[in-house]
Protein backbone atom coordinates (compact mmCIF):
# COMPACT_ATOMS: atom_id res chain seq x y z
CA UNK A 1 0.00 0.00 0.00
CA UNK A 2 1.49 3.26 -1.07
CA UNK A 3 1.43 6.46 1.62
CA UNK A 4 -0.30 9.24 1.03
CA UNK A 5 1.53 12.37 1.73
CA UNK A 6 -0.93 14.28 4.13
CA UNK A 7 -2.09 17.49 3.88
CA UNK A 8 0.39 20.02 6.31
CA UNK A 9 -2.90 21.88 7.70
CA UNK A 10 -3.45 18.63 9.99
CA UNK A 11 -0.58 20.05 11.99
CA UNK A 12 -1.63 17.81 15.10
CA UNK A 13 -4.41 15.28 13.77
CA UNK A 14 -1.62 12.70 12.96
CA UNK A 15 -1.61 9.28 12.23
CA UNK A 16 -5.64 9.87 11.18
CA UNK A 17 -7.55 6.74 9.56
CA UNK A 18 -7.62 7.24 5.24
CA UNK A 19 -11.31 7.48 5.51
CA UNK A 20 -11.36 10.18 7.98
CA UNK A 21 -8.56 12.00 6.14
CA UNK A 22 -10.66 12.01 3.26
CA UNK A 23 -13.55 13.21 5.23
CA UNK A 24 -11.12 16.11 6.48
CA UNK A 25 -9.86 17.13 2.66
CA UNK A 26 -13.85 16.95 1.91
CA UNK A 27 -14.93 19.24 4.52
CA UNK A 28 -12.24 21.58 3.37
CA UNK A 29 -14.17 22.63 0.20
CA UNK A 30 -16.94 24.19 2.93
CA UNK A 31 -14.88 26.62 3.91
CA UNK A 32 -17.13 30.00 4.55
CA UNK A 33 -16.01 32.75 2.20
CA UNK A 34 -16.80 35.91 2.57
CA UNK A 35 -19.69 37.35 4.58
CA UNK A 36 -18.68 40.94 5.06
CA UNK A 37 -18.30 43.53 2.04
CA UNK A 38 -15.20 45.64 1.96
CA UNK A 39 -18.26 48.64 2.82
CA UNK A 40 -19.37 46.33 5.45
CA UNK A 41 -16.20 46.46 7.19
CA UNK A 42 -15.31 50.07 6.60
CA UNK A 43 -18.92 50.82 7.63
CA UNK A 44 -17.71 48.77 10.97
CA UNK A 45 -14.46 49.82 11.71
CA UNK A 46 -15.56 53.90 11.06
CA UNK A 47 -18.78 52.97 13.83
CA UNK A 48 -15.52 51.15 16.30
CA UNK A 49 -13.09 54.35 16.06
CA UNK A 50 -16.96 56.70 16.63
CA UNK A 51 -17.36 54.65 19.57
CA UNK A 52 -13.40 54.98 21.11
CA UNK A 53 -13.31 58.98 20.71
CA UNK A 54 -16.95 59.15 22.56
CA UNK A 55 -15.83 57.86 25.55
CA UNK A 56 -13.54 60.35 28.04
CA UNK A 57 -9.72 59.78 27.66
CA UNK A 58 -8.82 56.55 29.02
CA UNK A 59 -7.98 56.79 32.74
CA UNK A 60 -4.25 55.59 33.83
CA UNK A 61 -5.18 52.16 35.27
CA UNK A 62 -5.84 52.67 38.74
CA UNK A 63 -3.59 50.70 40.41
CA UNK A 64 -0.73 53.24 38.92
CA UNK A 65 -2.70 56.21 40.16
CA UNK A 66 -3.01 54.55 43.12
CA UNK A 67 0.45 54.12 43.85
CA UNK A 68 0.81 57.79 42.66
CA UNK A 69 -1.58 59.26 44.76
CA UNK A 70 0.24 57.39 48.15
CA UNK A 71 3.34 58.51 46.96
CA UNK A 72 2.82 62.06 46.28
CA UNK A 73 0.35 62.00 49.88
CA UNK A 74 3.56 60.21 51.08
CA UNK A 75 6.42 62.90 50.33
CA UNK A 76 3.90 66.00 50.36
CA UNK A 77 3.73 65.55 53.63
CA UNK A 78 7.19 65.19 54.49
CA UNK A 79 8.30 68.14 52.42
CA UNK A 80 5.40 70.40 52.10
CA UNK A 81 3.89 71.14 48.62
CA UNK A 82 5.85 70.66 45.65
CA UNK A 83 4.96 68.97 42.75
CA UNK A 84 5.73 65.52 43.80
CA UNK A 85 4.64 63.30 40.85
CA UNK A 86 6.26 62.48 38.18
CA UNK A 87 4.72 64.73 34.76
CA UNK A 88 3.73 62.85 32.03
CA UNK A 89 2.71 64.80 28.58
CA UNK A 90 0.77 62.86 25.64
CA UNK A 91 0.44 64.36 22.01
CA UNK A 92 -2.13 61.90 21.02
CA UNK A 93 -2.18 60.81 17.16
CA UNK A 94 -2.86 63.30 14.93
CA UNK A 95 -2.38 66.19 17.20
CA UNK A 96 1.08 68.19 18.34
CA UNK A 97 1.91 69.42 21.52
CA UNK A 98 4.04 72.22 22.92
CA UNK A 99 5.05 72.03 26.88
CA UNK A 100 7.37 74.14 28.92
CA UNK A 101 9.33 72.42 31.54
CA UNK A 102 9.80 73.53 34.95
CA UNK A 103 13.67 75.02 33.87
CA UNK A 104 11.89 77.29 31.24
CA UNK A 105 12.79 74.82 28.77
CA UNK A 106 10.31 74.21 25.89
CA UNK A 107 9.49 71.01 23.78
CA UNK A 108 7.45 70.07 21.36
CA UNK A 109 5.86 66.86 21.00
CA UNK A 110 4.86 65.45 17.61
CA UNK A 111 1.64 62.97 16.82
CA UNK A 112 1.71 60.51 18.93
CA UNK A 113 4.62 61.19 21.58
CA UNK A 114 4.71 60.54 25.33
CA UNK A 115 7.34 62.35 27.40
CA UNK A 116 7.78 62.56 31.22
CA UNK A 117 10.02 63.56 34.05
CA UNK A 118 10.22 62.60 37.75
CA UNK A 119 9.82 64.98 40.53
CA UNK A 120 12.92 67.85 41.65
CA UNK A 121 12.99 68.22 37.53
CA UNK A 122 15.39 71.47 37.46
CA UNK A 123 16.52 71.74 41.08
CA UNK A 124 18.26 68.06 41.12
CA UNK A 125 18.26 66.85 37.63
CA UNK A 126 16.85 67.55 34.13
CA UNK A 127 16.13 63.78 33.32
CA UNK A 128 13.54 63.91 30.27
CA UNK A 129 11.98 60.05 29.30
CA UNK A 130 10.59 60.32 25.10
CA UNK A 131 8.70 58.01 23.32
CA UNK A 132 8.44 59.22 20.58
CA UNK A 133 9.28 62.55 18.61
CA UNK A 134 10.18 65.96 19.75
CA UNK A 135 11.90 68.98 19.82
CA UNK A 136 13.48 70.91 22.42
CA UNK A 137 14.75 74.31 23.63
CA UNK A 138 16.69 74.01 26.31
CA UNK A 139 17.37 76.80 28.60
CA UNK A 140 21.34 76.73 29.48
CA UNK A 141 22.21 75.72 32.39
CA UNK A 142 26.38 74.38 32.55
CA UNK A 143 25.32 73.02 36.16
CA UNK A 144 22.74 70.73 35.44
CA UNK A 145 23.09 68.70 32.16
CA UNK A 146 20.03 68.05 30.27
CA UNK A 147 19.38 64.51 29.56
CA UNK A 148 16.61 63.11 26.98
CA UNK A 149 16.25 59.14 27.50
CA UNK A 150 14.69 57.68 24.45
CA UNK A 151 14.12 54.09 23.90
CA UNK A 152 17.32 53.44 22.21
CA UNK A 153 19.65 56.92 22.78
CA UNK A 154 20.16 59.15 25.35
CA UNK A 155 20.96 62.73 24.68
CA UNK A 156 23.05 65.01 26.98
CA UNK A 157 22.88 68.61 26.09
CA UNK A 158 23.52 71.91 27.92
CA UNK A 159 21.76 74.43 26.15
CA UNK A 160 20.40 74.35 22.45
CA UNK A 161 18.16 73.20 20.05
CA UNK A 162 17.67 70.16 18.89
CA UNK A 163 15.41 66.76 17.77
CA UNK A 164 14.91 63.50 19.37
CA UNK A 165 13.17 60.94 16.71
CA UNK A 166 12.89 57.39 18.99
CA UNK A 167 9.70 55.32 19.05
CA UNK A 168 9.88 52.64 21.24
CA UNK A 169 7.48 50.48 19.00
CA UNK A 170 8.84 52.85 16.07
CA UNK A 171 7.95 51.56 12.62
CA UNK A 172 7.97 54.22 9.94
CA UNK A 173 11.07 56.30 10.70
CA UNK A 174 14.90 55.39 12.22
CA UNK A 175 15.78 56.91 15.72
CA UNK A 176 18.05 59.41 15.21
CA UNK A 177 18.66 63.50 16.75
CA UNK A 178 19.06 66.68 14.74
CA UNK A 179 20.96 69.32 16.24
CA UNK A 180 19.87 72.91 14.80
CA UNK A 181 22.18 75.36 17.12
CA UNK A 182 24.77 74.43 19.71
CA UNK A 183 26.17 70.59 21.06
CA UNK A 184 24.44 67.66 22.06
CA UNK A 185 26.24 64.43 23.17
CA UNK A 186 23.91 60.62 21.58
CA UNK A 187 24.78 57.93 22.72
CA UNK A 188 23.47 54.45 22.28
CA UNK A 189 24.88 50.93 23.56
CA UNK A 190 27.57 51.16 21.42
CA UNK A 191 28.48 53.94 20.35
CA UNK A 192 29.01 57.94 21.43
CA UNK A 193 28.91 60.67 19.07
CA UNK A 194 29.03 64.66 19.38
CA UNK A 195 27.01 66.58 17.42
CA UNK A 196 27.44 70.38 16.41
CA UNK A 197 25.25 72.86 14.69
CA UNK A 198 23.16 71.49 11.80
CA UNK A 199 24.28 67.83 12.41
CA UNK A 200 22.21 64.55 12.76
CA UNK A 201 22.62 60.98 13.87
CA UNK A 202 20.81 57.65 12.68
CA UNK A 203 21.23 54.28 14.41
CA UNK A 204 22.65 52.45 11.57
CA UNK A 205 19.89 49.51 10.22
CA UNK A 206 22.70 47.27 9.61
CA UNK A 207 25.63 48.05 12.31
CA UNK A 208 23.33 48.85 14.96
CA UNK A 209 25.59 52.05 15.32
CA UNK A 210 25.21 55.63 15.33
CA UNK A 211 26.44 56.93 11.90
CA UNK A 212 26.33 60.89 11.32
CA UNK A 213 25.66 63.22 8.52
CA UNK A 214 24.74 66.81 7.94
CA UNK A 215 21.51 68.14 7.46
CA UNK A 216 20.05 68.61 3.98
CA UNK A 217 21.15 65.04 2.76
CA UNK A 218 18.56 63.01 1.11
CA UNK A 219 15.69 61.24 3.60
CA UNK A 220 16.29 64.05 6.10
CA UNK A 221 12.84 65.04 7.17
CA UNK A 222 12.29 67.19 10.65
CA UNK A 223 9.79 69.09 12.28
CA UNK A 224 11.00 72.37 13.58
CA UNK A 225 9.17 75.85 13.98
CA UNK A 226 5.68 74.25 13.62
CA UNK A 227 6.43 73.09 9.93
CA UNK A 228 7.11 69.69 9.16
CA UNK A 229 10.08 69.91 6.89
CA UNK A 230 11.38 66.88 4.10
CA UNK A 231 14.65 66.94 2.03
CA UNK A 232 14.12 64.38 -0.96
CA UNK A 233 12.58 62.02 1.21
CA UNK A 234 10.57 59.09 -1.17
CA UNK A 235 6.73 59.81 -1.60
CA UNK A 236 6.24 56.14 0.54
CA UNK A 237 8.20 58.09 3.27
CA UNK A 238 6.73 61.26 2.96
CA UNK A 239 3.03 59.84 3.10
CA UNK A 240 4.10 57.19 6.10
CA UNK A 241 4.70 60.42 7.89
CA UNK A 242 2.09 61.51 6.75
CA UNK A 243 -0.40 58.74 7.81
CA UNK A 244 1.82 58.90 11.42
CA UNK A 245 1.12 62.76 11.87
CA UNK A 246 -2.74 62.90 10.83
CA UNK A 247 -3.53 59.22 12.17
CA UNK A 248 -4.86 58.52 9.20
CA UNK A 249 -5.01 55.89 6.45
CA UNK A 250 -2.85 56.70 3.04
CA UNK A 251 -2.31 54.03 0.38
CA UNK A 252 -0.28 54.56 -2.39
CA UNK A 253 -0.46 52.77 -5.26
CA UNK A 254 1.67 53.53 -7.59
CA UNK A 255 3.64 51.32 -10.63
CA UNK A 256 7.34 53.33 -9.75
CA UNK A 257 6.61 54.97 -6.22
CA UNK A 258 10.57 55.32 -6.13
CA UNK A 259 10.59 57.78 -8.97
CA UNK A 260 8.62 60.68 -6.63
CA UNK A 261 10.76 62.26 -4.42
CA UNK A 262 9.31 65.12 -2.58
CA UNK A 263 11.03 68.49 -0.86
CA UNK A 264 9.76 70.71 0.83
CA UNK A 265 8.05 72.14 4.01
CA UNK A 266 4.43 71.95 5.88
CA UNK A 267 2.81 73.70 8.50
CA UNK A 268 2.52 70.96 11.46
CA UNK A 269 -1.64 72.58 11.12
CA UNK A 270 -2.47 72.51 7.48
CA UNK A 271 -4.82 69.81 6.83
CA UNK A 272 -4.19 66.77 5.53
CA UNK A 273 -6.61 67.27 2.44
CA UNK A 274 -4.20 70.08 1.72
CA UNK A 275 -1.55 68.79 1.39
CA UNK A 276 -3.08 65.93 -0.73
CA UNK A 277 -4.36 67.71 -3.61
CA UNK A 278 -0.88 69.90 -3.01
CA UNK A 279 1.26 67.00 -3.51
CA UNK A 280 -1.15 65.35 -6.15
CA UNK A 281 -1.00 68.60 -8.37
CA UNK A 282 2.70 68.80 -8.35
CA UNK A 283 3.19 65.25 -8.91
CA UNK A 284 0.19 64.77 -11.60
CA UNK A 285 -1.07 62.01 -9.07
CA UNK A 286 -4.78 61.62 -8.55
CA UNK A 287 -6.24 61.10 -5.44
CA UNK A 288 -9.34 59.19 -3.93
CA UNK A 289 -11.15 60.15 -0.49
CA UNK A 290 -11.75 56.71 1.51
CA UNK A 291 -12.93 56.37 5.15
CA UNK A 292 -10.42 57.31 7.52
CA UNK A 293 -7.60 58.64 4.46
CA UNK A 294 -7.11 58.99 0.81
CA UNK A 295 -5.20 56.66 -1.80
CA UNK A 296 -3.10 57.64 -4.15
CA UNK A 297 -2.53 56.88 -7.73
CA UNK A 298 -1.31 57.39 -11.02
CA UNK B 1 0.77 25.45 7.48
CA UNK B 2 3.04 28.07 6.03
CA UNK B 3 0.28 30.21 5.88
CA UNK B 4 -1.15 29.85 8.92
CA UNK B 5 2.16 30.34 10.61
CA UNK B 6 3.00 33.60 8.38
CA UNK B 7 -0.38 34.82 9.83
CA UNK B 8 0.44 34.17 13.48
CA UNK B 9 3.74 35.72 13.45
CA UNK B 10 2.09 39.00 11.60
CA UNK B 11 -1.19 38.92 13.69
CA UNK B 12 1.39 39.22 16.97
CA UNK B 13 2.87 42.09 15.40
CA UNK B 14 -0.35 44.19 15.27
CA UNK B 15 -1.16 42.66 19.11
CA UNK B 16 2.65 44.82 19.86
CA UNK B 17 1.59 47.77 17.37
CA UNK B 18 -1.88 48.48 18.81
CA UNK B 19 -0.50 47.72 22.57
CA UNK B 20 2.22 50.51 21.49
CA UNK B 21 -1.26 52.80 20.53
CA UNK B 22 -0.87 52.41 17.16
CA UNK B 23 -4.08 53.06 15.32
CA UNK B 24 -2.85 52.74 12.12
CA UNK B 25 -2.02 49.05 12.79
CA UNK B 26 -5.62 48.09 14.54
CA UNK B 27 -7.28 49.65 11.55
CA UNK B 28 -5.59 47.31 9.51
CA UNK B 29 -5.80 44.14 11.72
CA UNK B 30 -9.39 44.98 11.54
CA UNK B 31 -9.77 45.70 7.99
CA UNK B 32 -7.66 42.05 7.66
CA UNK B 33 -9.34 39.51 10.02
CA UNK B 34 -13.22 41.15 10.19
CA UNK B 35 -14.34 39.21 7.71
CA UNK B 36 -12.85 35.85 9.85
CA UNK B 37 -14.31 36.80 12.93
CA UNK B 38 -17.74 37.44 11.49
CA UNK B 39 -17.64 34.14 10.29
CA UNK B 40 -17.25 32.90 13.63
CA UNK B 41 -19.68 34.84 15.04
CA UNK B 42 -22.51 33.93 12.90
CA UNK B 43 -21.92 30.29 13.85
CA UNK B 44 -23.52 30.88 17.07
CA UNK B 45 -25.88 33.51 16.40
CA UNK B 46 -28.37 33.90 12.87
CA UNK B 47 -28.67 37.31 12.97
CA UNK B 48 -25.69 39.50 10.97
CA UNK B 49 -26.51 42.52 13.26
CA UNK B 50 -26.62 40.69 16.59
CA UNK B 51 -22.76 39.44 15.82
CA UNK B 52 -22.28 43.31 13.98
CA UNK B 53 -22.46 44.61 17.85
CA UNK B 54 -20.66 41.97 19.60
CA UNK B 55 -17.75 42.75 17.33
CA UNK B 56 -18.17 45.90 17.51
CA UNK B 57 -17.76 45.86 21.45
CA UNK B 58 -15.31 43.23 21.50
CA UNK B 59 -13.37 45.42 19.31
CA UNK B 60 -13.93 48.94 20.98
CA UNK B 61 -12.70 47.02 24.32
CA UNK B 62 -9.65 45.88 22.37
CA UNK B 63 -8.46 49.13 21.79
CA UNK B 64 -9.35 50.35 25.64
CA UNK B 65 -7.45 47.85 27.33
CA UNK B 66 -4.50 47.87 24.36
CA UNK B 67 -2.14 48.37 27.33
CA UNK B 68 -3.13 45.37 29.17
CA UNK B 69 -2.55 42.83 26.29
CA UNK B 70 -0.62 40.57 26.42
CA UNK B 71 1.66 40.16 23.62
CA UNK B 72 2.97 36.70 24.71
CA UNK B 73 -0.38 35.22 24.31
CA UNK B 74 -2.14 34.53 21.18
CA UNK B 75 -4.66 37.64 20.28
CA UNK B 76 -6.38 35.30 18.13
CA UNK B 77 -7.29 32.96 20.65
CA UNK B 78 -8.10 36.21 22.92
CA UNK B 79 -10.64 37.74 20.07
CA UNK B 80 -11.89 34.29 19.41
CA UNK B 81 -12.41 33.28 23.40
CA UNK B 82 -13.90 36.95 23.72
CA UNK B 83 -16.51 36.69 20.38
CA UNK B 84 -17.39 33.16 21.64
CA UNK B 85 -18.26 34.04 25.09
CA UNK B 86 -20.04 37.34 24.33
CA UNK B 87 -22.08 35.30 21.86
CA UNK B 88 -22.92 32.79 24.28
CA UNK B 89 -24.01 34.99 26.93
CA UNK B 90 -25.69 36.83 23.89
CA UNK B 91 -27.98 33.64 24.02
CA UNK B 92 -28.32 32.94 27.27
CA UNK B 93 -29.84 36.54 27.41
CA UNK B 94 -32.24 35.95 24.88
CA UNK B 95 -32.95 32.71 25.33
CA UNK B 96 -36.85 33.21 23.67
CA UNK B 97 -35.02 34.14 20.15
CA UNK B 98 -32.59 31.49 20.08
CA UNK B 99 -32.54 27.36 20.92
CA UNK B 100 -30.20 26.75 24.05
CA UNK B 101 -26.84 24.98 23.50
CA UNK B 102 -28.40 21.19 23.39
CA UNK B 103 -25.20 19.18 23.49
CA UNK B 104 -25.46 16.28 21.97
CA UNK B 105 -28.86 16.14 20.59
CA UNK B 106 -28.77 15.27 16.72
CA UNK B 107 -31.40 15.68 14.05
CA UNK B 108 -29.87 13.44 11.37
CA UNK B 109 -33.12 13.73 9.06
CA UNK B 110 -32.87 17.42 8.97
CA UNK B 111 -30.30 16.44 6.60
CA UNK B 112 -32.57 16.65 3.09
CA UNK B 113 -32.78 14.68 0.41
CA UNK B 114 -32.74 17.61 -1.87
CA UNK B 115 -29.31 17.87 -0.92
CA UNK B 116 -27.52 17.50 -4.39
CA UNK B 117 -23.54 18.13 -4.81
CA UNK B 118 -21.45 16.77 -2.26
CA UNK B 119 -20.29 20.02 -0.93
CA UNK B 120 -23.91 21.22 -0.26
CA UNK B 121 -24.82 17.86 1.56
CA UNK B 122 -21.10 18.12 3.71
CA UNK B 123 -22.26 21.68 4.83
CA UNK B 124 -25.73 20.51 6.19
CA UNK B 125 -23.21 17.34 8.21
CA UNK B 126 -21.37 19.69 9.38
CA UNK B 127 -24.27 21.95 10.84
CA UNK B 128 -26.19 18.75 12.57
CA UNK B 129 -23.23 17.85 14.49
CA UNK B 130 -23.27 18.03 18.10
CA UNK B 131 -22.18 21.68 19.40
CA UNK B 132 -18.79 20.98 21.18
CA UNK B 133 -17.78 18.61 18.36
CA UNK B 134 -18.93 21.02 15.75
CA UNK B 135 -17.39 24.28 17.53
CA UNK B 136 -13.67 22.21 17.86
CA UNK B 137 -14.14 21.04 14.04
CA UNK B 138 -14.89 24.02 12.82
CA UNK B 139 -12.12 25.76 14.53
CA UNK B 140 -9.47 23.38 13.55
CA UNK B 141 -10.41 22.77 9.81
CA UNK B 142 -11.85 26.32 8.64
CA UNK B 143 -9.74 28.86 10.83
CA UNK B 144 -6.27 26.67 10.95
CA UNK B 145 -5.95 26.81 14.98
CA UNK B 146 -4.02 25.22 16.96
CA UNK B 147 -5.41 22.75 19.53
CA UNK B 148 -3.86 24.27 22.47
CA UNK B 149 -6.16 27.55 20.83
CA UNK B 150 -9.28 25.60 20.72
CA UNK B 151 -8.47 24.21 23.68
CA UNK B 152 -8.12 27.77 25.69
CA UNK B 153 -11.06 29.14 23.64
CA UNK B 154 -13.61 26.48 24.26
CA UNK B 155 -12.15 26.00 28.33
CA UNK B 156 -11.41 22.14 27.90
CA UNK B 157 -7.98 20.22 27.58
CA UNK B 158 -6.08 19.79 24.32
CA UNK B 159 -6.49 15.82 24.64
CA UNK B 160 -10.73 16.87 24.69
CA UNK B 161 -10.03 18.99 21.35
CA UNK B 162 -8.31 16.06 19.42
CA UNK B 163 -11.33 13.66 20.78
CA UNK B 164 -13.93 16.25 19.57
CA UNK B 165 -12.20 16.75 16.78
CA UNK B 166 -12.07 13.05 15.64
CA UNK B 167 -15.55 12.14 16.90
CA UNK B 168 -16.92 15.03 14.54
CA UNK B 169 -14.93 13.17 11.87
CA UNK B 170 -16.26 10.22 13.05
CA UNK B 171 -19.75 11.22 12.96
CA UNK B 172 -19.55 13.33 9.60
CA UNK B 173 -18.19 10.13 7.84
CA UNK B 174 -21.26 8.16 8.71
CA UNK B 175 -23.50 9.94 8.15
CA UNK B 176 -21.82 10.70 4.63
CA UNK B 177 -21.66 6.78 4.32
CA UNK B 178 -25.40 6.67 5.32
CA UNK B 179 -26.58 9.65 2.56
CA UNK B 180 -24.54 8.38 -0.30
CA UNK B 181 -26.29 4.73 0.18
CA UNK B 182 -29.60 5.90 0.67
CA UNK B 183 -29.11 7.94 -2.44
CA UNK B 184 -28.12 4.97 -4.22
CA UNK B 185 -30.83 3.18 -3.45
CA UNK B 186 -33.40 6.21 -4.84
Amino acid sequence: MTKKPKPSNIHELRNLPEDLQEMWDLAGENKPEQVVSERETEHALASIWGKIEQKPQEKRSSRRWMFTVAASLLFAFFTGYFTLYTHTEIAPAGETLSVTLPDGSTVTLNSSTEISYKPLFGLTHRNVHLNGEASFDVVSDPGLAFTVHSPQLQTVVLGTVFEVSDWKHGVFTTPGVQVFKGSVSVSNSLAEVQLNDNEMVFIDKESNGLSAVTKGSPDFSSLQNGRLYFSDVSIQEFFERMEFHYGQDIRVELNAPEDYRISGSYRISASLSEIIQDISTIKGLSYQKIHNGYIIAE
Amino acid sequence: MQIVVMNKIKIQTYAKEIKAGNRLAFSSFFRENYNRYMAFALRYLDSKADATDILQDVFVKLWEKREDLDVTKSLDSYLYTSIRNRCLNFIRDHSNKYSTIEDDIVDENSVSALEEDSEQLIHSLIQNLPDRQKEAFQLSRFDGLQHDEIAEIMDVSARTVNNHIVAALKTLRANFEKYKQQSALV
